[in-house]
């Protein structure tokens, strides 16, 4: 075993030594397969489309996907705890309306309205699902529907309605600082304080644990409701601030945008490498999802052999072969696992001694 | 014996329970339990399977609140809205299962919701491993490593740290629901060694466990609780053991009938289960036994012992490898349960909610779940048919409901054990698999349970009867076979048949008398007989 190492360190002497890293190769593999999908996505673009790799082009898929990029890390923390959420694909297309129409009368509403509704509606999911216990599929369908009629209704006809311009709205959200583009730093900046928040709070350890096991999470005193209420609001939060950004961005608010977001949302939360079935996953595996589903789309614009069915096709194949992936190396995880364990049942833990 | 703790008889209780009922649908779990426990003292409870052990500790760590009573700590009445509240008041828990996080690390589970932080806010991460790992020093696992993740560790080692996430608490109650069950001799002292200290510095311990050696051991006083009341509560060292079995069973069970024992024909073996060779996963490594049909073998094995895989794999639930599995002279095919029934297999499986009973369905519809297909004719459910199927099932049985329209889930857990029993009886099986089939039912009931166990192999069905239940098994099978770490650990025949074999097979190469408790079960049964 390890005892080499061990080696007269003191009490550990003797007793069979329990030291063994989480992070064993499938695990690893398991964290990369993202990154390396994004690679293997950038390999294939770059060599059909020969100005592909350039800054220019690059800047554009970092913009194009910054939007649903924030969607995603909302969806990737609701995926976390164990549930998701489809009610931000629409929420994404009403903040945009609430974001323009706010913008004429001063144009920090153009943020406040929409993320106060984002917020309001998470608080809503959050109850609904945290605590009357509903599934989160209904009362998210339910808001998916919902939102998206009121959009409609509040534009009259599903009109776009224009954004007032010659603000710091419009400029923060279509501007660049140092020759990046705004929206591009903003997803950069909220993916690192996702980071943070997931790894590095209390909160996020609580997530861990309710996707985990919930029922053990509430036996080990986490406050699984809060945990729940609080994801849901993060996640609606994002989802209109990043509808409010993308109306300024287009400086206009459009009632039919972002639809299909919810899903796009989940698959690239999944291609990411959070699990479904909740208690697994990172943000960085995610934000590399979303940008791959940005390079499919700037792919199929750039070859004029594509059309914009195939982005769905790509995406559809990549999910399955992800996930078909992921399960395999969780399941080599736990085989290796288990039999470390039972051939370790017969040895004790301490020296009979102690 | 001689390390006895209990000192301060006269201080008042750190936490008491006053009148605590507690009912869940129709069924009232427990009845005005009144229990104390001082600081400073260990305190047992005791009580079988289904007395309401669980329910009363689930009840003390705030995690159902009870239909009427109180608790009183330190002379202060309390009310735990959840789990949180309760550790917050100082009442530290080690269940009974390990409930921790699997995927996340030890030190990520120790300090689950009180990890440190910095000044910003944020997780200490290298104070949080740091801590975790000298937590796990002062306690003797020095060895664990901390940022590993705790579903890398086997069951045992799980546990212990359970238990020092429990005592880091500054719990003043610490709770230990079976805290032994998955542990080793060794671990098993190193865990006294524990509970000793916290003793010494004032905490008031609830000890439940089923070796009766470790509650004489450890404990001060006892409270002894059958079918949800308080039968009994004594210093320890006053109750002798027959008394204490006597209480947790009350006398009419004590003495267990033992069905006359059938030895089958090499023929009849030949018709029923044929278990050859039969590797599946790390729990099942290489099973062999055989079932005559009119024979009812026993199924013993400690917890993690691999008996539930085995049946399971038997049955088609998990695939298996190498090896094969016959019933008469054909051949099952791996990983397939229709393929098992339709050749004459039953398995009732262990947990009967989970698995088992639809509980919004009708008693008819139950039954009838598995023989839909052969009831009905061109598809069209033969209703009369299939209504006297049920109505006698339900009276051989003795079901005890209003009608076969009664929904399953407001019946008794015995009742819907009968229940599950009558679905695979209309199947016409020829050898049926039980998985613990008394577990959690009432004594009543499992004495009718083992009867119809008894009849049905009379009648000419091969029984396969897994229980955790010593007696159960020596009373009912005809011989037993012993399962040690997915391996076949000895057969007891007829002759040899009595709690003391089972025992010495369960413990193999242990000791005599170390770790005899089967998960749940019955150990040290020296007053049982």
């Amino acid at each position: 075993m390890t005892s080499a190492r061990n080696a007269g360190r003191g009490p550990r002497r003797g007793g069979p030594v329990w030291s063994r890293s989480g992070r064993d190769a499938a695990s690893i593999a398991r964290r990369l397969t993202p990154f390396v999908i994004l690679a293997l996505t950038v390999a294939v673009a770059s060599s059909q489309v020969p100005n592909f790799l350039t800054v220019s082009n690059l800047s554009n898929v970092a913009r194009q996907s910054s939007f649903i990029a924030l969607i995603v890390l909302g969806q990737s923390l609701v995926l976390i705890y164990g549930g998701f959420d489809l009610s931000v694909g629409s929420l994404f297309a009403l903040a945009g309306v609430l974001a323009a129409d706010g913008s004429h009368v001063a144009w920090p509403l153009a943020f406040v309205l929409p993320v106060a509704a984002g917020v309001a509606s998470g608080a809503l999911n959050g109850y609904l699902i945290g605590r009357v216990k509903m599934a989160p599929f209904i009362v998210t369908l339910a808001e998916l529907l919902g939102y998206s009629g009121l959009a409609l209704a509040i534009t009259g006809q599903g009109n776009v309605v224009s954004v007032h311009g010659g603000t710091f709205f419009t400029s923060l959200a279509s501007g660049t600082v140092l020759g990046v583009d705004n929206v591009t730093v903003t997803m950069v900046l909220a993916f690192v304080a996702g980071a943070v928040v997931l790894n590095r709070t209390r909160y996020g350890a609580a997530l861990f644990a309710v996707g985990g096991n919930a029922d053990s999470a509430r036996m080990l005193g986490v406050p699984v409701q809060r945990t729940v209420v609080v994801t849901y609001v993060i996640s609606g939060a994002l989802a209109a601030f990043a509808g409010a950004l993308f109306a300024g961005f287009s400086a206009s608010g459009q009632p039919t945008v972002g639809s299909g977001y919810e899903l796009q949302s989940i698959a690239a939360a999944v291609v990411g490498g959070c699990a479904l079935t909740g208690g697994v996953g990172t943000v960085s595996g995610p934000l590399a999802g979303a940008l791959v589903l940005g390079v499919i789309q700037d792919f199929v614009n750039l070859d004029s052999q594509l059309n914009d069915y195939t982005q769905n096709i790509v995406y559809g194949v990549f999910i399955v072969v992800v996930v078909v992936l992921q399960k395999a190396l969780l399941d080599r995880q736990q085989a290796m696992r288990e039999a470390r364990a039972s051939h370790a049942e017969g040895a004790p833990l301490v020296p009979a001694a102690a | 014996m001689a390390e006895r703790t209990g000192q301060t008889r006269a201080a008042p209780a750190v936490l008491e329970a006053q009148y605590i009922s507690k009912s869940f649908d129709r069924v009232q779990a427990l009845t005005e339990v009144s229990f104390a426990v001082r600081p400073g003292e260990v305190h047992a409870l005791a009580g079988q399977n289904g007395a309401g052990k669980s329910t009363l500790i689930k009840v003390l760590t705030g995690y159902h609140a009870p239909t009427s009573g109180r608790l009183v700590m330190a002379g202060r009445p309390v009310h735990f809205s959840g789990p949180r509240d309760a550790q917050a008041a100082g009442i530290g828990t080690m269940y009974q299962e390990v409930n921790l996080i699997p995927l996340r690390s030890v030190a990520h589970n120790l300090f689950l919701g009180t990890e440190p932080r910095t000044r910003w806010g944020l997780l200490d991460q290298r104070k949080l491993y740091r801590d975790a790992s000298e937590l796990l020093d002062r306690y003797g696992l020095g060895s664990i490593d901390a940022r590993a993740d705790l579903g890398s560790f086997p069951l045992g080692v799980q546990q212990m740290i359970s238990m020092v996430r429990a005592a880091a608490s500054n719990a003043r109650v610490l709770v230990m629901d079976e805290p032994t069950s998955a542990l080793n001799e060794a671990e098993v002292r190193t865990l006294f060694a524990v509970v000793r200290r916290l003793v010494a510095e004032g905490t008031g311990v609830v000890y439940v466990s089923h070796r009766l050696d470790e509650l004489y051991e450890l404990c001060d006083r006892v409270t002894v609780l059958r079918d949800g009341r308080v039968v009994a509560e004594s210093v320890m060292d006053d109750m002798g053991r027959h008394e204490l079995v006597d209480a947790m069973l009350g006398r009419a069970l004590a003495q267990v009938v033992r069905r006359p024992k059938a030895k089958a024909p090499a023929a009849d073996r030949a018709a029923g289960l044929q278990v050859e060779g039969i590797h599946g996963g790390p729990k099942v490594r290489g099973i062999s036994f055989s079932v005559g049909l009119g024979e009812v073998v026993g199924l013993a094995g400690l917890l993690g012992s691999g008996r539930t895989e085995t049946v399971e794999t038997v049955f088609g639930v998990e695939r298996y490898r190498r090896g094969q599995v016959r019933l008469g002279d054909r051949r099952l095919r791996p990983g397939r349960p229709a393929d098992a029934i339709s050749a004459g297999l039953a398995f009732l499986p262990e947990d009967r909610r989970a698995d088992g009973v639809i509980p919004n369905l009708s008693v008819r519809d139950n039954i009838l779940l598995a023989t839909m297909g052969k009831t009905a004719r061109l598809g069209v459910v033969n209703r009369s048919a299939a209504e006297r199927v049920v109505l006698e099932l339900m009276k051989r049985l003795a079901v005890r409901a209003s009608g076969p329209e009664q929904r399953v889930g407001e019946l008794s857990g015995g009742n819907q054990q009968k229940v599950l029993i009558a679905r695979w009886l209309a199947t016409h099986p020829k050898v049926m698999i039980l998985d613990d089939p008394t577990r959690g039912i009432d004594v009543g009931a499992k004495s009718e349970v083992q009867s119809i166990v008894g009849e049905l192999a009379a009648n000419g069905a091969g029984i396969v009867m897994i229980s955790s239940e010593l007696e159960e098994l020596v009373s009912a099978a005809d011989r037993v076979l012993v399962l040690r770490s997915g391996e076949l650990a000895g057969e007891i025949g007829a002759d040899d048949l009595d709690e003391q074999s089972i025992v010495r097979a369960l413990a193999g190469d242990k000791p005599a008398g170390a770790g005899l408790a089967a998960g749940e079960g019955e150990p040290d049964d020296a007053g049982v007989r």
